[in-house]
């Protein structure tokens, strides 16, 4: 994406009546009117068109500052596809998506396997490994031998089939799950921090239901326990090559397991803050502002037995957030220091 | 005043059971005790409306015992797979009780919630 390009977070609507469109973008959360003119200028731009091709009967300088209005409206993105870069870690968009109902429809489906098959397909996967002999049914003795040669290559090529396919499953199931419930998804990209790994930008604010709001948040570790239950099948129908099947779908349940644990920016925190009813933009904020504001946990105290517990309630989550990092750290430090 | 305190026993009276039933091993009167408390939280007016708050900070302090159990539990099976270091079993029983409470948290909230439909609690704004 070298030229700027109209922003797939927006949804726009014409106002009948007036040469203007509203435009609502819901990732930066904000909202402007734009003329038909600027909107459709701003449809043209794919990000692959030099824009100052686009506007004949204008001057660069007025295309410029044109594009300088629509950028700051956040109608068009001129960021060539990175979200962030620096401390915050480094964000790319891979894929721009759009909501249709065939996809909405596909999605359904996909949330009610998450939500339904997760489990009997892992317990199968387990029970198919733990049974090999029974279910071959297949000889692949030729990749066998080819994997075996390459060992420390076959071990980190399966090592990485199992993190970037979960991965990737991870989030297409959470998105997955929004659309099946009338969220947005608008973009899946990738993201390079301490751990790399993928993203996905989606606006579940029109889901209103709590559970629902939960299974958006757990459909990532679902889609992570489906994805092992079949890379268990399949380790038990191919036994050549079930070992490293066997540890990418490890990779998976072990994805699983830390997605789970209450450690800020997981599934698993993000669930718990659903379950005490805190799982909005400002919940996090607001759990920092009660326990570090003196007026505020007075202000708790006073409110009895009720104020006691949230004041409580709080306490153990911002426990378990910032225990959790440190015992995993220190954890994986003493491991190191055993194998070494 | 007598209804205040008949309240507040009937929220720790399945905290206490669940708390001893844990130390007793009793499986069947730790399910007992379980149903008790989701019971408990249904019933008692200081939990009205905010019954996944209430279960949150009470199978917290309920599941104390189980989850030292459990944890010392998996120390043994890593001192027995990695190491018999004194310092890695030190750091592997807190990470264990940790990950076993967020589990525990997460399930029993969930069945919480399937039990109390969209019920969420209001917070205070300062």
């Amino acid at each position: 994406m070298r030229y700027p390009f109209l922003s797939n977070w927006i949804v726009c609507k014409k106002i009948p009546g007036r040469d203007a469109y509203y435009v609502r973008d819901y990732v930066l959360d904000s909202r402007c009117l734009i003329s038909v003119e600027q909107m459709r200028f701003a449809k043209k731009l794919d990000g692959r068109t030099d824009p100052y091709s686009l506007y004949r009967g204008k001057s660069r300088s007025e295309i410029r500052e044109l594009l300088e209005e629509l950028d700051l409206l956040g109608v068009i993105r001129c960021d060539h596809g990175v979200i962030s870069r620096g401390r915050d870690g480094y964000k790319r968009t891979l894929i721009r998506t759009k909501d249709t109902k065939a996809k909405k429809l596909l999605a359904g489906l996909l949330n009610f396997l998450l939500l339904f098959f997760c489990v009997p397909v892992l317990i199968t996967g387990i029970y198919v490994f733990c049974n090999t002999s029974f279910w071959m049914c297949s000889d692949l003795s030729f990749i066998e031998v080819l994997l075996r040669k390459n060992r420390i290559v076959s071990i980190v090529l399966f090592y990485l089939i199992g993190i970037a396919g979960g991965g990737a499953i991870h989030e297409m199931s959470h998105a997955a799950a929004c659309r099946a419930y009338g969220g947005r998804v608008f973009e899946y990209g990738i993201a390079l921090g301490i751990f790399p790994g993928f993203y996905t930008l989606l606006d579940q604010s029109g889901i209103r239901s709590g559970m629902k709001r939960i299974q958006v948040y757990a459909a990532g570790t679902e889609g992570n326990i489906l994805y092992a239950g079949f890379l268990l099948i399949l380790s038990g129908v191919f036994p050549g090559i079930g070992n490293y099947l066997s540890l990418a779908a490890a990779v998976n349940l072990v994805m699983c397991v830390i997605n789970m644990i209450a450690m800020k920016g997981t599934d698993g925190s993000k669930i718990l803050m659903a379950l005490i009813g805190l799982d909005n933009v400002e919940g996090y904020e607001k759990l920092d502002k009660l326990t570090q504001s003196r007026r505020a946990r007075r202000m708790l105290k006073n409110e009895g037995l009720c104020g006691h517990v949230q004041l409580t309630a709080c306490f153990i989550i911002i426990l378990l957030q910032k225990v959790f990092p440190v015992l995993l750290l220190l954890d994986i430090v003493s491991w190191i220091g055993v194998f070494s | 005043m007598k209804k205040k305190l008949t309240d507040k026993l009937v929220l720790i009276c399945p905290v206490v059971a669940l708390l001893l039933s844990t130390c007793m091993k009793n499986l069947p009167l730790i399910l007992l005790s379980l149903a008790a408390l989701y019971a408990g939280i249904s019933i008692s007016s200081l939990s009205r409306k905010q019954e996944g708050l209430w279960l949150f900070v009470l199978t917290g302090i309920a599941t104390i015992p189980v989850n030292i159990l459990l944890s010392l539990r998996v120390c043994e099976v890593s001192e027995y797979m990695w190491s018999e270091l004194l310092l890695s079993k030190l750091l592997f029983f807190p990470l264990s009780y940790a990950v076993l409470l967020s589990f525990e948290e997460i399930t029993l909230g969930l069945l919480g919630r399937i039990i109390w439909r969209d019920r969420d609690p209001s917070w205070k704004e300062e």
